[in-house]
Formats: C-alpha cells, structure tokens, sequence
C-alpha cells in the first residue's frame, strides 16, 4: 500500500513539476522528559543489558540523558532474581543470570521512588534459522540489479509464533540506496523486519529480504524469536519510525504508559553466509 | 403525524381538480428537477420530482399558470380549469445565455419556502465553468466549495457537519457508491457528462433516505437526449470522454452512453525509468443508461455504471479497483395525484492485489476483498393538495461483506486464507408529510422506521473489552446473529416572515448500520467495509439546526445562516497499533466513542446576472470521545476545521468568453506533532502525546478558469478550456514528516511534502448535434 502511495505521490509530484518538499520550523509543545527503558534477556550467555535514558526536546540535538543510580531487577518464575549493576552510566548489567526458554521474566526499575515493571516470556521452543540462499537478479520493478538473500526455517505448527530478523552486512547496519542522488539521504537499516506465522503456520517459512549484496559481502543474521508483547512493541515502533498508521501515537510498551521502550525474553538464532 | 394528516385531509371546500404532467427540456427532452409551477392567482404552486413529474390539486377557477427553471424560459399558460388536466411542458433556454433571467417578483423562491433546510443542489452548468485540477469537471470537488462540506488535499472523502467520511450516503441512482475516489482520491468516479443533477442533504435528511448518519448526496445520471442523436466529448491533459446520447423512439425513450478514460500511462512510457516504463496507472469509467414510456402513466429506466483503477507493474504485481452499479426503476402513475418508484439496485465494490511469483506462475497469489447489495425498494408520492404532499415507502438491502480472501498459487509459500464473509439485512419503512398549516407556517414530519440483523452462516466470536474471545457459536446459513433497530424520527418548520425571509429549524435522527475501517485519514483502495455485529453496534446520531433564509433583490441573491449541533454516537476508530491487516478478529481491534460536532454556515448564492456565483463561510468543531484515546477526553476528529471559506465566481463576458476563479481557505486539519524524541537501539523515535492537538498550517489557494467558445452551428459546436490550480503556488502540506536532518545527524526536522504548486491544464470539448 505505502509503495502503492509512494509511486503516485511520486508520479503527481513529478507531474506537476512544481510540487515540493521543503523543511519548515514548527512552534512544537513539549512534556516533561520521560524515562526510556530498554531490556533485554535471552538464551543466549549474559550478560544482559537495561538501558535507561530520558526524552528530549524535538529541537535539541540528538543526545539523550542517560538515568544513574537507579535500582534495576530482573526475576524468573522460576524463583531466580538478581539486581543488576550499573556498568556504565545508564547501562545495567546482569552478572550471574542465564535466560532459560519457557521461563517468563520480570524487570522492575525503581527511580527517585517510582517504580516501573514489565513482563516477557521466553518462547518455550528454540527455532533454528536453516538456511540463507542468495541469488543474483536483473534489474527489475521492485530491485536494483545485484545479489538478494532469501531465509527459510521451519515453522512449527499450532503455535503462533513471531520473529525479528537482524542483519548485518560485513559487521555494520545495511545503508539502503534509495535511488537519491544525495547519499545523506540513503536510508540505514532499521532492523525491523518482522514476521509471524498468521498465514503461514506450520509451513516452511521463506522471506526475501530486499538488501542488495556485492560479491564478497558477509553476512549475517540474527533470528530472535519475541513474545506477543514484543512483537506488537517492535510491530508498532515501526508504524512511528513509518510514519504510518490513522494517528501517530507511541509505541505498545509492555510498561503501558508508565515508561517508554520495553522487556523482552527473546530466543536467538543464528547463521552467516559469505556472497560469492 | 396522524392530527396533521387530519389537518390535510379536512380542508375540502368547493369542487377540486387535478393539473399534471412533466416538464421536460425542449432541446433534448430531459426532464427537469425541481421546476417550479405557479399559479398567480392563488399564490401557491409546485414544483416536478426527480423525474419531472409534478401535479397540483387545486380549486375550479380560471387561472393564470406560469412554469419556470432557472436558466429556461418561463412559459405563461391561461387555463380553464373544470376538469382534471394533463399538461406537459417544455422549456426552452433563454435567447442567449447573456440575457439576465428575469425572476418574477411574486414567484416565492424555494430556499426560502420549502421546508428542507441544510441542502444544496447543484447544476451541471455550474460545476462545469469551476475551475478544477487537471480540467477534470468533479462533483465531489464542486460540493466541498458549499458550507458545512469539508475536504482534505487528495483526499476523496469528504466531511458533512463533522461527520466522518463514512458517513455520507453516495447514491448514483439510487445505488450507494461505497468508494467514490479514482486515484487515491484525487478524482471521484463521477463523469460529470452522464450527471445530470445532484442534491446533498447536510441535515434534516428526508424520511426515504437513510443508512448514512450524516449526509445523502444523491446524484441522478442523464436519461439522454429523446429528441435526436448527439454526440458529445471532450480531450483534456489527462483524461477523454466520449458521450453519445440519442433516442430509442423519439420522444418515447432514450439512452445514453457515457465513457471516460485517463491516459496517465502514457507519460510513463516517456519516462526514462524502466520501472515506471512498464507500470500501468490508469482508470475508467462507463456510464449508460435507458428509459422507455410504456405509455401515459408507465415508465422505465434502466441504469449502470462500471469504472476500475488499473494499476500495476508487467506481470508481476497488478493491484485494481473499482464500483460496479445498477438499478432498474419503474415509474408508475395510479392516477394523476399518486406516483409510484420502484427501484431494483445492484452495487458492487471490491478489489484485488495480484501478487506473481517467479515465472511460474503458481507460486503467486491473490488477495480479494468486496462488499455487495442487492436492493429493492418502493416509493409513494400522493400530491394531496398544494398544501400537502405526502411520501411513504420501504426498502430492503441484502448486503455480502468478503473482507478478504486470499488465493496462493501450488508452490506459493502463502496458504490459502478466507476471512469469513459476512451477511446482513438491512430494512426500512417510512412516511413523511410535507404539509402547509397556514400561509406562513409549513412543517414536514417524517418517520421512518429502519430494521438490521446480521445473519449467518458463520463462526461468530464475541469479545470483551481487551479484544480476547469470550464466546463463539456457529450459525447457519440465514440463521440471525443479532438485530438492531428503531426509529428515525425527521421533522423540519418553516415559518416564512415575508415575501423574500424565513426562518427554519430541523431535527433528525440518522442510524448506521454499516461502519468504514481504515487506516489513512484520507481513505484508501483497501479500506474495509463492516456490518454492525454482536461486537459493532450501529452509529446513531441526531441533529438539530436552526436557519434564517433571506433572498434579496427579487431573488437574485440567495443567503442562509444555519447553526447546528450534532451527537454522535457509537463511533468507531482503531485501538492505537491495532492490527488490521486480513484479521479475522478485526471487531477485537476497534474502539467505541462518541463525538460531537456544532458550527454556522453562512452562504450567498448570486445565480443570475454576467456574474454569479457563491460566497461560503462555515464555523465549526468536531470532537471525538473514546475510551482508550487520550484518557477517554475530548480530542478534535483530523477533519475538524475551525474556519472554511469557499469563493467561486463565474463570469460571462461575452457569448464567447467565459471566466471563473474560486478560492478557498481553510484551518489546518487537525494533527498529532511529536512532543519529543527518545532512543531506542540508536535510532532515534518521535515522542507523541495528545491525539490530534496540533493543526496543519492554515490551506489556502487560488483557481482561475477561462472558457471561450469556438464557432459553432446547428450541426456542431465546441469550446476550449483553460485553467490554473492554486495560481500564486502556496504549498499547502499534504504531508509533514519527522525525521532525522539528512545534512546532520545530530538533529531531527520537519520536511514538508506540497502538491500540485501552479498546475495549468486545457481541455478541448466537443459536440455534434
């Protein structure tokens, strides 16, 4: 549909020659700085990381406060617990804690006498990313001319399942050409492509990715297999960064309201491919 | 109601007779809506219904009769009236178009008469001199010029006294229109050259029309010339039309055959791109239509239209849409006071997404998705006196909802999934009396009683507030799942101060039973139609208005002044991230609210004269109130527009020349703006806050037309038209985005995408006659 948009917005604009974009300064309101908590386990080794920050202005630049001495917690029902250290301003990290699939995992953020919580389950079953096939294709409607790599794992049946892929070509983020001349313009890879099993349960899952390789690229994925909460965070954070959707609105937290950003017990995969 | 029939009944007096008859264009036999016959001495008349008819009950006497329209010559006709009579009439257009009509003083202007208020109609001749975009003459561009009807750039919907765009009944025939927008709404699927009227109620809706909660804007296609064979079209920058139109047997019957199509795939194939060489980006549209007089008192039409946007890439991707109506109606006279309609109606919406896979093709597939009716209705009009006209009928619709399937080819990864189709029933009764109590003091009283059930067969599931099933049953085919109903009580006074003023207040009640789901303020292809269910209970919403009408200058100025308030309730809207994207459970992801809209709306019409045209100004909020938005407040719907204005000028200089120029200006729509940033994972992510608290900057522009006719004759004549959109080139935003600042990471802005800077176009129209 946005492409659908896109082709005939570009067409109108293009057609009437004059159309424009142009930068304008608006007169914004603003909120008082919000807590931004960011946290992670999973089955892989820790040590896991939570992430405190505040909001800023529209306006300022893009430094974002970091929040010490908060008391950070992350348990199990399993009846594990530990309070994690402040490694580096801002960044909290667990020492002895190991993320087991099938647990669900609680973190809780006290600062200044607020206290913050939210929950994540681990998925119970670990799936391994099978393969990556890359092909060489013409230049066509939808691509450029060049290498494009294709997933396939196996979805298991009867369970909804969601997924997060994360790419990394030759150790960096994927800087995607978007035909402007102006290569500031380029767009980095958000990582956020997403997946669940809606119509495709139980089926052998294939998904193209529209990364344009070279010969010699390494790279390689990583599958992290969410929860619901995650998966509607990560789902909804792309809507923001989009700009999609009827009205802008922040992302869905696992924190609700209380703070911005999430918790979430991921599954991780993974698997590398050298372009030749 | 049933004391005021009384009232109509019990005002017998000497012996009474009945003149009717229709009146009809004397050039090509077209009926004229809405002309008026007066008789002078007694100071009363009529006016013909939507085909022409119109009939007069009156006493035995001699009388002085007069038959106007606007634009036509007024034909005086003495008669001796003592026995019912058959008169029909045709009228001729004035000598030349220059001649200032003149409107007799004594013939009371309707405006300011009838006792509809909150409507606006609208001629094919005035639509046609508005300057547009592209030169494309559009309807729905031309109605959100007039007050209370607002718009959106690009945008194909529009808002009536803050309703939502669903919330407007589009009827081409009789037949609703469920999208009425080309090209993601740029242009609506109305052909102005098979159009031959088009009305839109803004509030006091009359008792035959329901369904919509806020507006009916109903749009009747010609019947085509009776006289003789005529063929008529036009070539513009990007789009031609073809009518021909021609009698069947003359003066018997007629059709018409009406096509559009843009070629704006033709300028691709000048592009350099390969990808947007081999894309396909057009639509079509094709009207048609045919009626026939099975003689004195029986009459039938038959009508269709089909219109499809193509868009696609070779093989690999083809994406259309598209309406398809039809209605076939027959008119019936019992006698010369009572007429009968009977409307048989077909329409279709849907669209399909052809996804192909490699060069085999069964690795592809194909979504669809549609909503249909199959309708059938009947109309009473009983012409009891001049004082009193009394309407009655009921309706039926059957209503198939697809929401979506999709169809994967043997290899394609994708399964096969079906969304369940859902089935409803949609019925209605009504009557309504238009009644003149006294010479000064009309009221119409309307009621009409409306009946829903959801049917199966199907699983239904119910939901509790978090969207979770708490309950599934399976139904049969037929079987009901849920019914609403009630009544729609209409009524509307007219207390008429003098010969030129009045003053007028309505009220009306509007059910909903069908809701419009989408995820673009704008409207979109893939937007989805829903019947109100176990889940979706029916929107309801009730207005009160109250105007002063004043013409001046025997009438050759027309003004009102109308407020309103409006409650809405049962008002649907997504949850915030809801995912809408082929769900099953799509009724989980909704919210229920309530809104509320009130506002003035001022208008001054100058209809005769070198230069005419209009002057509109409308106040006005709109409000929406849900649960799980801002804390269940108050927060302005995106369509709320504190100021409107609309200006449009004509002006005939000359037989040759004709010039027109409209502005318009209006609030920004109502938006959300980020209210900071944050971080996550290094990207950073716009904070947002109150849903809806920041405005667009302020929209304005100007449009100027010019129309010179070409030599013509008898056989032929044509005319070349010249316009320029938005003149002095304001950038009104279209879209304001926020993002990262390209030229330096450090910072965010806000860019701003305008269309459509001064955009000249030409069209070249023609006809043989």
């Amino acid at each position: 549909m946005k492409a659908l948009k896109n082709l005939i917005l570009g067409f109108l604009l293009a057609y009437s020659l004059t159309g424009c974009r142009d930068v304008i300064v608006l007169d914004l309101s603003d909120v008082p700085p919000r807590l931004v908590i960011e946290g992670v386990i999973t089955d892989e080794p820790g040590p896991y990381y939570v992430k405190l920050s505040h909001s800023v202005k529209y306006y300022d630049d893009n430094t974002f406060p970091s929040l010490s001495n908060a008391v950070v917690t992350i348990s199990d029902d399993a009846g594990n617990m530990e309070v994690l250290s402040e490694e580096s301003p801002g960044i909290y990290a667990t020492s002895d804690l190991q993320g087991v699939r099938g647990r669900t995992y609680r973190l809780d953020v006290e600062v200044d006498g607020e206290k913050y919580s939210a929950e994540s389950t681990l998925p119970e079953q670990q799936i391994p990313l099978d393969s990556i096939v890359v092909e060489f294709k013409e230049e066509s409607f939808f691509e450029d001319e060049g290498y494009y790599f294709t997933i396939y794992f196996n979805d298991p049946e009867n369970v909804k399942n969601y997924y997060r892929l994360l790419v990394s070509v030759n150790g960096e983020n994927f800087i995607f050409n978007t035909d402007d001349e102006d290569e500031s313009n380029w767009e980095e890879d958000d990582n956020l492509w997403l997946a669940d099993d809606k119509f495709t349960d139980g089926n052998l899952q294939e998904i193209e990715l529209p990364h344009n390789l070279n010969l010699g690229d390494s790279l390689d994925l990583k599958m992290l297999q969410v929860d619901r909460s995650s998966y509607d965070y990560f789902r909804t954070l792309k809507d923001v960064l989009d700009g999609q959707g009827v009205a802008p609105a922040n992302p869905l937290s696992n924190f609700e309201d209380a703070a911005l950003g999430y918790f979430g017990a991921f599954s991780v995969t993974k698997n590398s491919v050298v372009v030749k | 109601m049933m004391a005021l029939l009384i009232i109509g009944f019990s005002s017998y007096g000497q012996q009474k007779y009945t003149i009717s008859g229709t009146i009809s264009d004397a050039v090509n036999g077209e009926e004229l809506i809405g002309a008026a016959v007066f008789i002078e001495e007694l100071g009363s008349g009529a006016s013909s219904n939507e085909y022409g008819f119109y009939s007069l009950t009156v006493p035995q006497g001699s009388y002085t009769l007069k038959v106007s329209y606007l634009g036509y010559e007024t034909i005086t006709k003495l008669i001796e009236l003592d026995s019912s009579l058959t008169l029909d009439f045709e009228l001729g257009l004035g000598a030349t178009k220059l001649d200032v009509v003149v409107v007799s003083s004594e013939q009371k202007e309707k405006n300011v008469t009838s006792t509809q208020m909150s409507v606006n109609t609208l001629n094919m001749s005035e639509i046609a001199m508005v300057p547009v975009l592209f030169g494309e003459n559009d309807v729905i561009k031309t109605i959100q010029l007039l007050p209370g009807i607002k718009s959106s750039e690009g945008g194909g919907g529009f808002f009536v006294r803050g309703g939502s765009s669903d919330q407007n009944l589009i009827l081409l025939d009789d037949a609703p229109v469920y999208n009425a927008s080309h090209l993601l709404g740029f242009f609506s699927v109305f052909n102005s050259d098979a159009i031959k009227d088009l009305t839109i109620y803004k509030g006091h809706i009359p008792a035959e029309y329901g369904g919509r909660a806020s507006s009916v804007l109903d749009i009747k296609m010609n019947d085509g010339n009776s006289k003789k064979l005529n063929v008529g079209g036009g070539i513009g920058l990007i789009s031609s039309r073809l009518t021909v139109e021609a009698p069947i047997v003359k003066d018997k019957g007629s059709f018409i055959l009406s096509g559009r199509r843009t070629y704006v795939d033709v300028f691709l194939k000048l592009s350099q791109k390969e990808e947007v060489k081999n894309s396909i980006l057009y639509f079509y549209d094709l009207n048609a239509k045919g009626n026939y007089r099975l003689g004195k008192k029986d009459r039938v039409f038959v009508s269709g239209y089909f219109g499809r946007d193509m868009f696609g890439y070779s093989d690999l991707f083809g994406f259309d849409w598209g309406n398809k109506t039809a209605t076939v109606r027959w008119n019936h006279l019992f006698n010369d006071k009572l007429f009968l309609n009977t409307t048989a109606l077909f329409s279709d919406y849907d669209y399909d997404v052809e996804i192909a896979g490699d060069e085999d093709q069964d690795n592809g597939f194909v979504i669809t998705s549609s909503i249909q009716d199959l309708s059938l209705k009947e109309d009473f009009e009983y012409y009891i006196s001049p004082r009193n006209t009394l309407k009655f009928g009921l309706s039926a619709i059957y209503h198939t909802f697809i929401p979506g399937q999709i169809k994967a080819g043997q290899n394609s990864y994708v399964n096969d999934v079906e969304l369940q189709k859902k089935y409803a029933w949609e019925t209605a009764i009504y009557v309504s009396e238009d009644l003149s109590i006294t010479d000064n003091l009309k009221i119409n009283t309307g009621l009409r009683y409306s009946w829903f059930a959801q049917i199966g067969p199907g699983e239904i599931y119910t939901y509790d507030e978090d969207g979770d099933v708490i309950d599934e049953k399976n139904y049969k085919s037929g079987e009901i799942v849920k019914t609403y109903g009630g009544l729609e009580p209409r009524l509307g006074i007219t207390y008429t101060l003098d010969e030129e003023s009045s003053v007028k207040a309505s009220y009306g009640r509007n059910r909903q039973y069908l809701h419009l789901l989408s995820n673009s303020s704008t409207g979109t292809p893939i937007d989805l139609w829903i019947p109100s269910s176990n889940n979706v209970k029916p929107q309801i919403a009730d207005q009160y208005a109250l105007g002063y009408f004043r013409n001046f200058k025997s009438n050759a100025y027309e003004s009102s002044l109308e407020i309103y308030y409006k409650d809405m309730l049962n008002q649907v809207d997504y949850k915030t991230g809801a995912d809408i994207i082929f769900n099953e459970n799509v009724e989980s992801e909704l919210l229920f609210g309530s809104g509320r809209s009130y506002g003035a709306e001022l208008y001054v019409k100058k209809k005769v004269g070198q230069l005419n045209g209009w002057v509109s100004y409308t106040w006005s909020k709109t409000e929406r109130k849900f649960d799980g938005i801002d804390y269940g407040e108050y927060y302005p719907a995106s369509w709320d527009r504190t100021h409107d204005i609309s200006i449009v000028g004509i002006y005939q200089l000359n037989p040759r020349w004709t010039f027109s120029s409209t502005f318009v200006f209006r609030t920004g729509e109502a938006v959300t703006y980020p209210v900071g940033k944050y971080d996550i994972e290094g990207e950073v992510i716009n904070l947002y806050s109150k849903r809806n608290a920041d405005r667009y900057p302020n929209y304005h522009r100007l449009d100027i037309g010019a129309t010179r006719q070409l030599k013509s004759n008898d056989k032929f004549e044509s005319s070349l038209n010249f316009s320029i959109y938005n003149v002095y080139g304001r950038r009104n935003a279209y879209i304001i985005n926020f993002g990262e600042d390209p030229n330096d990471s450090t910072k965010t802005r806000a860019e701003r995408i305008a269309l459509f800077s001064i955009l000249p176009s030409i069209t070249y129209n023609f006809k043989f006659k």
